[in-house]
Parts: structure tokens; sequence; C-alpha cells
């Protein structure tokens, strides 16, 4: 395994930042700058996009090399023989939607070599990851298809490279530090798998009884992953306290069963959410009641405004 | 009786506790992976009294949101020991949120008094878990190198420096580019730092900045902590017309004192 002061030490998170703003075109970055340097800055990132795209036709060696890239050598090609080894190879459809199966083994892989949260958590360090499972040939179906957005993207070099790099590592240049939680497949199935873990477990001991497998379909939503881990890292996030988070899933889970399985809209999801997170302003989810949360969480799918709204002080 | 929830802040925003100040004061050695929280109340003898009858603890959650973590550390003492494995957070985006709850339904008797002094004793019953006490949220990196990221730009002429939003960061934060040439020792530079700290005042006070009252920023808990840093030093804030970013910056950072040496003095 390695620390992530080593990885930090390889490539720093300002660094990587750097690679990743030359691979794509930020108007915004760029906006109060000369046109004639807007203009060199558009096409010198277009030379790089169009090495990128011609490394995913050469095939996975040439990706290897080019996410190798993005740090020294030879401290890059010595890590990347360190780094863990997929537990078998992935089909463009697994990758598209990936499975509990698939979310479990591959978890189970990356626990067993040591991945820890900052490591987790960092683009750089799923983009050497990838460099090391494409060079391994762990995705049969082909780089393009699997990552690159396939025929969706042929011909567009902007569409590719961004399409390539949200999938690899995320694009927390154009998207922020949800990014590399929700973007970047594999990244999400760590990240997803570690979350209904706890979810579950933390439900047992309130008494409730949430599986894995459970929990983990209900996350497995694009809506409700997206919507949570967005809240969690930005708006709402005091639903990072396990307790809160068990009882948004748990309400969420139990929606879903009244409703014969279908997947719970977007606005309901939120709403859930924000129930659950105002609770927090006014009490602690370490310690407040486990009924109360729980009937905070539900009363979102009700219709009925938080249970703390009641119980309000006097605000000077 | 009464059945809102009594609650004291350390701003003095409510007038649950009348004449109570709360204030928790946070210890970090270096880089250690630890701090130490120490709550001091004052007035409001009935929460310390529930703490010291196990009604209620004192508490400090630690908050990593960019690695889905969060933690609540409780202690019956008001100085508690709070510590994280440097694996599992991202101490650079790590918020504490120290404060009281109850841990089970109590009765408080609120020491209030009217406006012509006569008490106003007023006793409410308080469910489990209730928040008694709750602190500004505190971020365990400074401010000041919370808002600037120094990055070096070799297109820069020699000698040269730029302050820009951040515009694809999360928080509030500003580029510093500096010239290869003087880029190595600016972090350690505190006069370079502190022209930074200008520039990004500066940034924040132009009307399309994240950071001003409609932008995504504004109600992160950098900005909120820095506006209520700039209030209480009687500065206004970078929305406000009569702003002054340099006034601003100084008041974060001092400037220091230069010592001259002997040489070319009277003798």
């Amino acid at each position: 395994m390695i620390t992530h002061a080593e990885l930090d030490s390889l490539i720093s998170r300002e660094s990587f930042r750097e690679w990743q703003s030359d691979l794509i075109y930020q108007a915004k970055r760029h906006k109060t700058k000369p046109s004639v340097e807007r203009d060199n800055i558009r096409q010198e990132t277009e030379l790089r996009q169009q090495a990128l795209v011609a490394a995913i036709a050469r095939g996975p060696g040439a990706v290897r090399d080019f996410l190798c890239s993005v740090a020294p050598e030879p401290e890059t090609t010595t890590l990347l023989r360190n780094l863990p080894a997929l537990p078998g190879s992935l089909t463009e459809a697994e990758m598209k939607q990936t499975t509990l199966q698939v979310d479990r083994e591959v978890s189970t892989a990356l626990d067993n070599w040591g991945i820890t949260p900052m490591l987790a958590g960092e683009s750089s360090f799923w983009t050497l990851c990838h460099a090391r499972w494409i060079g391994d040939g762990m995705f049969p179906d082909g780089v393009s298809r699997v990552f690159a957005g396939g025929a969706k993207t042929a011909g567009d070099t902007d569409a590719t490279a961004r399409t390539f790099l949200r999938r690899i590592c995320g694009l927390p240049v154009e998207r922020g530090n949800t990014s590399v939680i929700t973007d970047c497949p594999l990244s999400a199935s760590w990240w997803r798998y570690r979350l209904a873990r706890e979810v579950s477990s933390t439900l047992l001991k309130e008494g409730e009884s949430l599986t894995i497998k459970q929990a983990h379909y209900v996350l497995r939503g694009s809506v409700v992953w997206e919507t949570l881990v967005m809240s969690m890292v930005r708006r709402l996030a005091s639903l990072n306290a396990p307790r809160a988070r068990a009882a948004v899933v748990l309400a969420l889970h139990e929606h879903s069963i009244r409703n014969a399985g279908k997947a719970v809209p977007r606005e309901l999801v939120s709403g859930c959410m924000q129930n659950v997170a105002q609770l927090g302003d006014r009490f602690s989810f370490a310690h407040v009641d486990w009924a109360k949360l729980t009937e905070t969480a539900t009363a979102a799918f009700e219709g009925r405004t938080p249970v703390v709204s009641e119980m309000a002080g006097t605000p000077r | 009786m009464s059945s809102h929830i009594p609650l004291l802040t350390e701003d003095g925003t409510r007038l649950d506790w009348s004449g109570a100040l709360y204030e928790p004061r946070i210890d970090r050695r270096g880089t250690e992976t630890k701090v130490t929280v120490e709550h001091i109340l004052k007035g409001a003898t009935a929460l310390a009294d529930a703490v010291r009858r196990d009604e209620a603890v004192w508490q400090t959650e630690l908050r990593c949101p960019r690695l889905l973590f969060s933690e609540n550390f409780p202690s019956n003492d008001d100085r508690q020991r709070v510590e994280w494995d440097k694996e599992q957070i991202d101490w650079e985006n790590v918020f504490l949120l120290p404060g009281m709850a109850s841990v089970t339904e109590l009765t408080l008797v609120l020491d209030r008094h009217t406006r012509t002094g006569e008490a106003d004793n007023e006793t409410v019953t308080v469910p489990a878990g209730a928040l008694l006490v709750k602190a500004d949220v505190r971020r365990l990196k400074p401010l000041m190198q919370s808002l600037l990221r120094l990055r070096r730009d070799d297109t820069l002429g020699d000698g040269h420096m730029k302050v820009e939003q951040d515009t694809t960061s999360d928080d509030p934060c500003f580029v510093v580019r500096i010239a290869g040439d003087v880029y190595a020792d600016s972090c350690l530079n505190r006069d370079r730092l502190i022209a930074a700290l200008i520039g990004a005042f500066a940034a924040m006070s132009v009307k399309d900045s994240r950071m001003q009252p409609e932008g995504d920023l504004w109600d992160h808990p950098v900005s909120k902590e820095l506006r209520g840093f700039l209030l209480e030093s009687g500065s206004p804030a970078w929305h406000e017309d009569d702003f002054d970013c340099v006034y601003a910056a100084t008041l974060l950072e001092r400037l220091e004192k230069i010592e001259l040496s002997g040489e070319g003095e009277d003798g």
C-alpha cells in the first residue's frame, strides 16, 4: 500500500488540477484574458486532447503511458506496480452501472490492499489506478467504449476528453469535489459499498434491519447517489453523521417498498434529506431519539414539514 | 411550562439565556492529529448542572464533508480531546462544531430577566438530543491559508503576482499566481502573503464574486467565519460600500514591525 503523503509527494492536488486543466478548456477561467491569449490556450488544449484521443485509439498500453504523464517518471512506474489489482475484468455494461457483486469485489480488493478515504478522495489516485488497470487489460470491451463515450463522442475530441477524464478520475476542475465520488464508476463503487456497510451496521444498532444488499440497492440509483453525495459534500453537510444518513437511506428504502420498488423522485429524495438536515440545526444526531429522526425523514413523503419546526425557540 | 428548546449560541443571537456566554477554545499544536477543545461557559448554571447530572454532555463534532466523514465526540468534562486518523480525514477541509446536547429528557429553569430586571424564570422540558449550546463552526485550517492557493506562473514577468478567484473550488479560495523567480520563498514571506490577501479581499468585493450575497459561496462556513471576524473587528464586510480591502487584510494578518539593524543609525 501507499500513504496519502507518498502520493502527494509524487503528485500534489495542485499539480493534478493543473494537469487536468491542461486537458480541458475552461472558458470561465480564461474569460478575463485577451482574446489572442484565449485562442492560444484553446488551441494548445485541443492539441493535448488530440494526443489523448490518439492514445485511446492506439490501445491500453498507450493510454497507460498517457495517464502516467500525470507525474514524473520513473517514480510513477514504480508506484503503478504497488497499486491494487482489480479482482477481475469488467465489461462495458458492468461499468455502466456496477452491480452489488462488482461493488463488493472491487471494495474488498481495495480494502485488502489498504485503501483509505484520503486516497479514495484523490483524483490522482484513481488516475494512477486506472493507468494500471487499463494497462493490465482489465476492460476487454475497449477503453473508448468503457471510458470515453464510444460512438457517442466519436469525432468530438473535447467531449471524448471530458468523458474519459470524468470516468477515469472525476473532473474536479469543472465539477468540484463531488466529481471523484460520483463520476468515476470504480471510485463510486468503493464509496457506495462503504456507505451501504456503514448504514446497515448503524441501523442494526438502532434495532432496525436493513441488509448491506438492501442499503446498496437504495444507494445504487443514480438520483439518490448523486443527490446524497452532493448534499453531504456541499449544502447539507450535517448528513454526514452516520445516524442521519442511515435514517435517510431507511426512509428511501421504505418508500420504495411501499411503491412497488419504483425509484423515488428527485424532489422527494431532496425533501427527505433537507428535513433531516434541518433537524440537525437543533438536535445532535448522535443523541436524538431514533424515532424522532426516522419520523423526520419520512415526513417528506407525506408532504409534512419536519417536527423540528414545531419546537423552534425564540430567535432574537 | 414552555415547549420550545432553549439554546445558548456563541454569537449571542438568542435570548434564551440572558447574560450567559459560551466560547470554545481550540488548541492544536503544530500538525498534530488532535485538538483540545475547552468549553467556556459563563452564566447559565443550569446547563453546567445538567452535564454534572449526566443529563447533558459537552460535544464536538468533527466533520470532513469532502470525505463524507463525521464523528461526534461527547465528554462530561468541559475540556475534551478530539483525535483523528490522518488517513481518514483531510485536515484542510475539516470543521469542528463544539457545543452541548441533552442525552435524556430533562427540565431546565431558564434564569432570564425582563427588561426591568425582574426574574422571569421559565421552566422548560427538553427532549433527548436537543442542542443546548452551539458554537460557530470552526475550521482547522487557518483562514489565511484557506483563502489563498499559491501557484507558480512562469508566464508572469519577474517579480509579478496576480490574484484571482478560483472559479472551480467548492470553497472560498483565491489563486495567487506568482512569477517563477519569486515563487519558491513566497509561502514563507509574510508580507507577500498579506499582499495576496489584499488582492483576495479586493476580488471578493467585486459584484460578480461567488462570495457576494447572490453568489454560491455566500453561506459557506469560511465566508460566514470571515464576515463574523470582520464584524467583530469593526470592519464592514466585502459586500458593503465602505469596505476597505487593505484594512480588512491587515485586520486578519497584521503587518509586522521591521527591526532595523544598527547600521546607519546615528551614533
